[in-house]
């Protein structure tokens, strides 16, 4: 009598494109947001502008519209995505847990309105562009399109063997 | 059997019949996220081209009552007394010069030479320029500066100033030369030449603006005051700010004029003397770096 075993795990199965495809974006987005922090805090944040070349003038002052309740917008970008990428690893896409959907994309959706707004407040208040932050504010948009879309076309949950249970990542 | 058999074919209906659900409910949720992502690319858009229409050109110096207003604020800044300075806060040791390492004494017809280099849409350059003004005009005079603001499309977006191109300063104890690169519309206007961009590149590889020297020997890099005062404001508010030692504006704006002339004051040896003696001066020059 020695049939195995078998435990029945629940896993996920997802495309195979989301759990690549979102990691990789957070932590181009983890990345980017890190330069963006440290810029931050080591600019010498001189209020002058440059003679020649590209002007912009934004690019050497730290503007009230780059603090959001006191905490530099950087560092809520920086924190943004430590928790995104925890969201988007492998096997947190692979977890049966059922409010982890909701929560992904709700999160990523309180990140793109954060996005929105500042890509306003660069347009309407600070008058110039800072293309570091747009590539942030791109990557959160890519992201939440790339977690909608992934989990709607994943599979509802089921019960595998662990054996037989295949990574769709 | 058979009973088998008719349970298994209602099994699978009725998982085909959950299926065919599943589909249609993932079909809908489909086409509300592409309807969702529409709507925030659309928005974006819109704001974007809304946000760069063609505006027309604020008062730089165009409209009678603006123009009223910035010759207002200029006699009361060329005039401002010794006592509202007096009664300022002390500037901070960032306002002070920074001492040019290897830097050699810049002159211009035996007197001791001021040099400005900045430009009409640098809104830091139109901030600093109101500190600078008031301070020179402690030693000498100034004619023909003209209202500007700074660039519509940039930060601190049209802020009120005044341009030196064009201008002249006569003084008997100070020389004092300006260079504005660029317009408004970020267009080439003056020349950094010579001796003058010499001594620029030499101690300013950067290039930022606005860079003031002071004989040569001492330089501020950039607007010395607290750049977010100036936003919104206008002449009449700028002036008032000033005027009142106990203001935003004063608090930040006066100590910095106050740093400029005792960093003049050194320059000229001391002269006026009831300018480079005064209460604000005396205490100010403890931060200039020898």
């Amino acid at each position: 009598m020695a049939s195995a075993e078998r435990t029945a795990q629940a896993v996920r199965q997802r495309p195979t494109w989301l759990a690549p495809v979102s990691l990789g974006l957070s932590v181009a987005g983890l990345a980017v947001s890190a330069y963006l922090t440290f810029e931050h805090f080591t600019d010498n944040s001189t209020l002058a502008c440059s003679v020649g070349g590209v002007v912009d003038c934004a690019k050497v002052t730290t503007s009230a519209w780059s603090y959001v309740l006191g905490i530099p917008v950087a560092v809520l970008g920086l924190l943004f995505f430590v928790v995104t990428t925890a969201l988007c690893l492998p096997r947190v896409w692979r977890s049966p847990a059922a409010w982890l959907d909701p929560a992904r994309l709700g999160w990523l959706t309180v990140g793109l309105g954060m996005a929105l707004y500042l890509v306003w407040a660069e347009l309407y208040r600070i008058n110039a562009i800072c293309l570091w932050c747009t590539a942030v504010h791109v990557i959160t948009f890519v992201l939440w399109m790339v977690v909608l879309f992934g989990q709607i076309l994943s599979p509802p949950a089921s019960a595998e063997s662990s054996e037989d249970a295949v990574d769709a990542a | 059997m058979a009973k088998s058999s008719r349970a298994e074919a209602a099994a699978k209906a009725a998982q085909m019949r959950a299926e065919a659900a599943r589909k249609d409910r993932q079909r809908k949720q489909i086409i509300a996220a592409v309807v969702a992502v529409v709507v925030v690319i659309a928005a974006v858009v819109i704001g974007a081209v809304v946000a760069n229409r063609p505006q027309s050109a604020p008062a730089a110096g165009g409209s009678g009552s603006t123009s009223a207003s910035a010759d207002a604020a200029l006699a009361k800044l060329v005039a401002l007394p010794q006592a509202t300075l007096d009664a300022s806060p002390a500037p901070n040791p960032n306002q002070a010069p920074a001492k040019l390492e290897g830097g050699t004494a810049l002159t211009q017809d035996g007197k001791p030479k001021v040099l400005y280099v900045g430009a009409e849409y640098c809104p830091f350059c139109a901030m600093e320029r109101w500190p600078l003004i008031g301070a020179l005009s402690k030693f000498g005079s100034f004619s023909g500066l003209k209202p500007t603001t700074s660039s519509s499309d940039d930060v601190y977006a049209d802020t009120p100033t005044w341009t030196f191109a064009g201008s002249s300063y006569t003084s008997d104890v100070l020389a004092f030369e300006a260079v504005e690169t660029a317009d408004r519309e970020k267009k080439p206007l003056e020349p950094l030449e010579g001796e003058n961009a010499a001594v620029f590149q030499k101690f300013n590889p950067e290039g930022g603006i606005p860079w003031i020297t002071y004989g040569g020997t001492h330089a501020t890099n950039g607007a010395t005051v607290d750049a977010a005062l100036f936003e919104g404001k206008t002449y009449d508010q700028i002036i008032a700010g000033i005027e009142d030692p106990t203001s935003d504006i004063g608090k930040s704006v006066n100590p910095a004029m106050t740093m400029m002339t005792a960093q003049l004051c050194q320059l000229t040896g001391g002269q006026p003397s009831n300018v480079c003696t005064s209460q604000a001066v005396m205490s100010a020059s403890v931060l200039l770096k020898r």
